[in-house]
């Protein structure tokens, strides 16, 4: 399903058929892309949980989408190198909105995951001796890599595989929607959605008057 | 019906009806058009409700942007000026053009939503609805709509005009005195065939004569088969 149907399908249940004038407003697209961004996080960080549970983060992959060359930029102050977000990703725990980055040429080479403050740990571990191994640590949407990120490997970009948010998905992008839980996505917005109020179009000075 | 077989009409009812009370040329151009407005209004307050009227009100109904039509132009301000025969709006369709990867283009139909000048104000500002080519509003004002996002260009505009004021023109013969129709400078209603009855009745109405629009069809047929 596309995300375009999985709008129009929950508009035209609350609406009763086409969203004309009288109730664009109540049900705009835009809004309602907004609720079910948030009935499809709910989902995929229901799998994240259970691939937590169970080991087992090939779940996950399915939602993923890979972004090529992605810049490697230089911070001068810090002396580090990074890399922005090439779109904006579901937070997961431990990070598992980022399901892979390597070098542009060579998947073998993975850079590992690690957190702001494990630099020393790391440098303590047998792996943090290990000359290849590139790890990263997330700030918002930048990702910074340790001094083992070369000049080199830097000027090719990185291939990232991202779980990207719901917003980032075009259109006319089919959607990886786990099966069976489309209809709980739908059933959650139409539930929030039809609660809403009628929009209050009745005289608009009214509270002018009052306050006069 | 033209605006000759209309005013026969009206008097063959009106002398079968024995009101004696007729049409002059002069009564007919000046109840005529009232007749039309007040016709186009009863109709109006109930547009689109039932697909009779829909098909009455079809006469009046303009399409800015179909084939050979230039669409509504919106200017660098996302201002565009009302048809000056405006009447009432039906609908505004923005159709967006984007260019795929393949270098082939796209044409997407996005509904222009139409706002109050509240409504405006507040999805302006709303970081959720707020307007974008994908969602484009609209809203009217004293002879002009203002659009947002400012850069839409053209649109499609269906609106209703206004009817037209009909003219019966007409000449003196000189010698009999009587009235001679003159087709080519006659204005001829804009309304649909169906709708002549109607306007017959209402004119009828206005010099005291109530038919049913039933009786008024045996009156045509009678009128017909006369002739």
């Amino acid at each position: 399903m596309t995300k375009e149907v999985l709008t129009k399908l929950v508009i035209r249940f609350l609406t009763g058929g086409d969203n004309v004038a009288d109730t664009l407003s109540k049900y705009h697209p835009a809004e309602v892309e907004k609720y079910i961004e948030m009935a499809f996080n709910s989902v995929i960080y229901q799998i994240c949980l259970n691939a937590i549970s169970y080991n087992d983060f090939g779940q996950l992959d399915a939602y993923c989408k890979s972004f090529s060359n992605v810049p490697v930029i230089c911070d001068e102050l810090r002396d580090e190198y990074y890399s922005i977000l090439p779109v904006s990703i579901i937070n997961l725990p431990k990070n598992r909105g980022i399901r892979f980055i390597s070098p542009m040429k060579d998947q073998r080479n993975q850079f590992v995951d690690r957190e702001n403050n494990a630099s020393d740990i790391y440098d303590e571990l047998e792996v943090g001796m290990m000359p290849d191994m590139i790890t990263y640590y997330r700030e918002n949407v930048k990702l910074f890599y340790d001094n083992r990120m070369t000049q080199e490997l830097a000027e090719n970009g990185v291939l990232q595989k991202l779980i990207p948010a719901y917003s980032e998905w075009s259109d006319e992008d089919e959607l990886p929607i786990p099966g069976g839980k489309d209809m709980d996505i739908v059933r959650t917005v139409i539930e929030l959605l039809s609660k809403k109020p009628n929009e209050d179009l009745s005289d608009n000075n009214n509270t002018v008057l009052k306050r006069n | 019906m033209n605006l000759q077989e209309i005013l026969d009409f009206i008097n063959y009812v009106s002398n079968k009806e024995q009101s004696g009370k007729t049409f002059s040329p002069n009564q007919f151009n000046t109840l005529l058009p009232i007749v039309s407005t007040e016709l186009f209004k009863q109709k109006y307050k109930h547009f689109e409700d039932t697909q009779e009227i829909t098909d009455d009100l079809s006469a009046f109904k303009v399409w800015m942007g179909k084939d050979g039509v230039m669409p509504l132009e919106i200017d660098s301000n996302g201002y565009a000026l009302l048809p000056t025969d405006y009447f009432h709006y039906s609908s505004i369709l923005y159709k967006q053009v984007t260019s795929n990867p393949d270098c082939s283009i796209s044409i997407k139909n996005r509904p222009v939503d139409i706002l109050t000048d509240a409504q405006w104000d507040s999805r302006l500002s709303c970081p959720i609805t707020q307007p974008s080519l994908k969602y484009p509003i609209a809203n009217f004002q004293n002879n002009f709509i203002r659009f947002a996002p400012k850069n839409i260009g053209f649109v499609d505009f269906v609106y209703l005009k206004e009817p037209i004021i009909p003219v019966y023109a007409y000449t003196i013969d000189s010698l009999t005195d009587a009235v001679v129709y003159d087709p080519i400078n006659s204005v001829q209603l804009d309304w649909g065939d169906d709708s002549h009855i109607e306007i017959c009745n209402l004119l009828l109405v206005k010099i005291g004569i109530n038919l049913k629009e039933a009786n008024l069809f045996q009156y045509a047929t009678m009128k017909g088969k006369e002739e």
